[in-house]
């Protein structure tokens, strides 16, 4: 025969199986041949290493014949089956330990079909059994708990329904670290029992051999502890109808002798109980006072060690008699003596320690005898009281200093104590007199019983609340300023719940909209939105609910006389302190009128940029006809006009000319626009860009004999010939406004003022009145009549645009009479890290 | 003088008018057809892939159209290729550099401002009469 391990020699279970498989086999049979093989699962479970092994088995069974196979344990079953038609065809197989499973039958009769004569002995959990023997050897128990990874649920249903009655319940190892499964295990009620299977990790995937597993659990289980497995035995259990694997192999190797000796392999059921006695560990028998004759008939007690009166008997007896006798009295004796000592000293370090205790406790606490005599109080209600112990002990409790204030206190107290003499407990408020005067007081009389039942004590305690109440009228104080506040604010208030649900709106909330709470509470506030807005605001708020997020929206709401009116509505989660939302603070804001003058200065805009627009370019062309006609007439045909003709066309000539230049200025500065051109940015050498700009005005400075000096200039970014065309404008400016009674000295400086150049020009020019020095930089804006100064009253805004579209400001520092200085500042940048963007105009006056 | 064949492209009458006076003075004695809508100058580029003699001797493209704007139909006609070796010469009021670097770019051969004068027809003449006759002194 042929006997096929799913483990490997050594691995105590597959060693228990093969013992009794021999015992069987040849107790009965001498004459078998028992060829044994390792499929060594549990170290080599991998499918090519079964592939060769049946190769192997194959090649080693092709010639010889087997009677019978007997695999021990799943694994050699499964690949038996699996592949045993090829190693030994027809021969029968007897399995050993197999677990029960719901398909097993079915496989079984599945290779029976496959001609394979199978039967066997299936690994039962005798739980039920262990569990029904523990109720009876510990009467006081009520509860089963199971321990371990082997005892699924359907363990537990069998167990819940083989004991009526008695609670079962799992304490798995694998729900948290190992040290709180202990803790649980420590836990658990007196009146319970635990059975257990070895488990091979915690819940942190801490790895344990299944003898740390079973002695974890008995070093933190203070209550029975059965087991499951024979081989948790000796390692803390007491015991129970333990799973062995030598009697199943035992049972295997019987029904293998059966085949041998011709019995069909059909007529031999699968057997679900291996005939596996009760085991038990006699150490843990004593420590629970287990006696043998209350264990089942044929229990094995393992551990058991002969008894000193076994083992001495014969010298003991010969030494009886007095000194004997007389030995073992004084003994005990002193055994005793000494025994009630240590437990006095004991006693009184536990007493003294106690009183430390109860005397640092800030809260009251005393002991009286049932009439109520206090016979104990601790420090804290008699330094509060400004007492000694020696005031209130022997004193019934009502008649104590502290409720000597109040003949109402004195009798709650007095039927607290009548209440608790017949074994009820107190608790109330009650006022305490005090050193300054009667104390708010959490109460409580409770009795107290002995062993027997009976009341001994009475123990009354409390604890000053008086800073609880005042932090509750504190509280409801702030709550009721917060209620007035937002009731009273002018916005729409409401307060939802962590779902978004309303749950509070305030009353300028029911004043806009004229429903009531109840109309707004949940929901129902969406009703008083526009339908237009119902989905959006819906979705947005839905969205910010699941996230978390800050609520933003504009929407309309209803007012109460039918009017649709915009309103901002913000939304805020309030988190508890330690996370979760709990509230969200909503307000909705009316920004009709906002939104109304926004749409109006927008449509202002778009109308003056339009009008700029048409102006600069549709008008240049009739204004560039009229001049170039007045042009050619006067040219051409002046000699067909008499003098006043000439005189007229002359002055049309003019006109036609300013009009042109206005024109042309205008559209330079729409061209600086935000819908106008972007020059590129480049380096600007600004004292290449003031030559250039000075030389540009340079007739009309010649004329004045004006005098122009220059600082060190920076190198910039920026729009060559906007920055060029802004210094000239300037140049050409003071030049203008020169005051005719000096000689015009202008002097260009720059200077770097934390991250911006600072650009200064100064003259010695007219200068300009306070009032003024705004009122030049607005469009068509000139101080002094065409006749004196020309200019379009374009250059300044220019400018100012220019500038600021660079990034920087512009504007003007003037004395009446002593001169200008216009300034204007650039950012102080490298051309990489630059991005400003300058606007280029190009415009000729 | 020989005669040429120049194509303006001009909305504004006046300025036509001014075009072929300042033309005139030059001694430029080219015919002028004129179209005076950029949706005609379209159709014009689209259906008559003029060959080399259908071609004119110079367009003279106004930016500013109404319909098609000049840069567009620049773009046209070198997408068609309609007459790539014409010399085109855009006359405009326009005064923004994009516009200029925009027609440099698709291959004009000059760029001249309208201005606010009699002066800038006569610049123009003279650089049609130096595109069309090389020997005339610049």
């Amino acid at each position: 025969m042929l006997l096929l391990n799913s483990y490997h020699p050594g691995y105590e279970w597959s060693d228990d199986e093969m013992r009794g498989v021999r015992e069987a086999v040849l107790g009965a049979r001498p004459d078998a041949e028992i060829d044994t093989e390792f499929l060594d699962h549990r170290r080599h479970d991998n499918p090519s290493c079964a592939d060769a092994f049946a190769a192997l088995l194959r090649s080693k069974y092709a010639r010889s014949r087997l009677d019978v196979v007997i695999t021990t344990d799943d694994a050699a079953t499964e690949f038996f089956l699996a592949r045993g038609a090829t190693i030994a065809p027809g021969a029968p197989v007897v399995f050993c330990g197999v677990n029960y499973r719901d398909d097993y039958s079915r496989a079984v009769q599945l290779a029976r079909q496959g001609g394979f004569p199978v039967t066997g002995v299936l690994e039962t959990v005798a739980l039920a059994d262990t569990a029904r023997l523990a109720l009876r050897l510990h009467p006081g128990a009520r509860r089963i708990f199971t321990v371990g990874e082997d005892l699924v649920d359907r363990y537990d249903l069998q167990l819940a329904r083989a004991l009526p009655g008695i609670e079962v319940r799992r304490v798995s190892p694998h729900e948290s670290s190992l040290e709180e499964f202990g803790r649980r295990l420590e836990a658990l009620p007196e009146d319970s029992i635990v059975l257990l299977s070895a488990f091979s990790h915690d819940g942190l995937n801490r790895q344990l051999s299944m003898v740390e597993s079973v002695r974890y659990t008995a070093a933190h289980c203070r209550v029975p502890l059965y087991g499951f497995n024979k081989n948790a035995l000796g390692h803390g259990i007491i015991g129970g109808k333990l799973n062995d694997g030598y009697y199943q192999g035992r049972a295997a190797g019987e029904m293998a002798v059966s085949i041998l000796n011709g019995a069909p392999p059909a007529s031999l059921p699968i057997q679900s109980d291996a005939g596996q006695p009760f085991q038990f560990e006699a150490a843990e028998l004593e420590r629970w006072g287990i006696k043998d004759h209350q264990l089942p008939a044929g229990s094995i007690v393992r551990g058991r060690r002969p008894s000193l009166y076994a083992q001495y008997r014969t010298a003991i007896l010969a030494g009886s008699g007095f000194i004997t006798a007389q030995s073992v009295a004084i003994v005990l004796l002193l055994f005793q003596r000494s025994r009630r000592r240590r437990a006095e000293a004991a006693l009184a370090a536990s007493e003294q320690h106690l009183r430390g205790v109860l005397n640092s406790l800030f809260a009251f606490v005393g002991v009286m005898t049932t009439e109520g005599i206090l016979t104990e109080v601790n420090l804290a209600p008699l330094e509060a009281a400004g007492i000694r112990a020696g005031d209130v002990v022997g004193k019934p409790l009502w008649e104590c200093f502290w409720f000597s204030h109040s003949e109402q206190e004195r009798e709650r107290i007095r039927a607290a104590v009548l209440r608790a003499q017949s074994g009820g407990s107190s608790r109330f408020d009650v006022e305490v007199r005090m050193k300054d005067g009667p104390v708010p007081v959490d109460f409580m009389l409770t009795p107290m019983r002995d062993a027997s039942g009976r009341i001994t004590y009475l123990i009354p305690s409390g604890v000053p609340i008086a800073e609880r109440k005042r932090a509750e009228e504190t509280l409801r104080r702030s709550e009721e300023r917060f209620r007035r506040l937002v009731e009273t604010l002018p916005g729409m208030l409401f307060i939802t719940d962590a779902a978004g649900h309303n749950i509070y709106t305030n009353r300028s909330f029911h004043e806009f909209t004229g429903l009531s709470e109840q109309d707004l509470e949940g929901e129902g506030w969406i009703r008083a939105l526009h339908p237009d807005d119902v989905d959006r605001t819906r979705a947005t708020w839905e969205r910010c609910v699941r996230e978390g997020r800050l609520y933003e929206i504009e929407h309309r709401f209803r007012r109460s006389d039918g009017a649709w009116r915009w309103h901002l509505t913000r939304g805020m989660p309030l988190r508890s302190s330690d996370g979760p939302i709990e509230r969200w603070l909503g307000i909705a804001t009316d920004i009709q009128d906002r939104k109304h003058s926004e749409a109006a200065l927008r449509r202002a805009n778009e109308d003056l940029r339009q009008l700029i627009w048409a102006a600069s370019h549709d008008l240049q062309e009739p204004a560039r006809m009229v001049t170039t006609f007045t042009q050619l007439l006067s040219e051409r045909c002046a000699g067909e006009l008499r003098e006043q003709g000439r005189q007229f066309l002359e002055h049309a000539r003019q006109g036609a000319q300013r009009m042109y230049e206005l024109v042309a200025a205008l559209r330079a500065y729409w061209e600086v626009s935000d819908e106008g051109l972007a020059g590129a940015l480049e380096r600007v050498d600004m004292t290449a860009a003031l030559g250039e700009a000075w030389r540009s005005v340079q007739p009309l400075a010649d004329a004045a004999c004006a005098e122009m000096t220059h600082g060190e200039l920076p190198v910039v970014t920026g729009d060559r010939d906007a920055l060029a065309q802004v210094l000239g404008h300037l140049l050409r400016n003071a030049v203008q406004y020169r005051d005719p009674e000096r000689r015009l000295r202008i002097h260009v400086s720059a200077e770097l003022q934390g991250s911006v150049w600072k650009f200064r020009i100064e003259d010695n020019g007219l200068g300009i009145a306070p009032e003024h020095r705004e009122y030049i930089f607005g469009l068509f804006k000139r101080l002094h009549s065409r006749g004196d100064i020309t200019g379009s009253g374009m250059g300044l805004p220019l400018c100012r645009r220019i500038i600021e579209r660079a990034g920087g400001h512009i504007g003007v520092e003037s004395e009446l009479g002593r001169g200008s200085t216009f300034w204007f500042t650039l950012p102080h940048t490298t051309v990489e890290e630059n991005n400003i963007f300058v606007g280029r105009a190009h415009s000729r006056h | 003088m020989s005669a040429g064949r120049i194509l303006v492209i001009e909305d504004n009458p006046a300025d036509v008018f001014l075009i072929r006076e300042a033309l005139r003075e030059q001694h430029v004695d080219a015919r002028v057809d004129v179209v005076d809508h950029g949706d005609r100058a379209r159709r014009l580029i689209e259906e008559h892939p003029a060959s080399a003699s259908g071609c004119p001797d110079l367009v003279l493209l106004d930016l500013n159209l109404p319909g098609l704007d000049g840069l567009a139909l620049l773009e046209l006609m070198r997408d068609r290729n309609w007459c790539a070796r014409t010399p085109v010469v855009v006359f405009t009021s326009s005064e923004s550099r994009l516009d200029y670097e925009r027609a440099m770019l698709l291959g004009v051969k000059r760029f001249v401002h309208k201005g606010s004068g009699y002066e800038a027809f006569v610049q123009v003449g003279h650089v049609i009469k130096q595109i069309l006759d090389p020997s005339t002194p610049p």
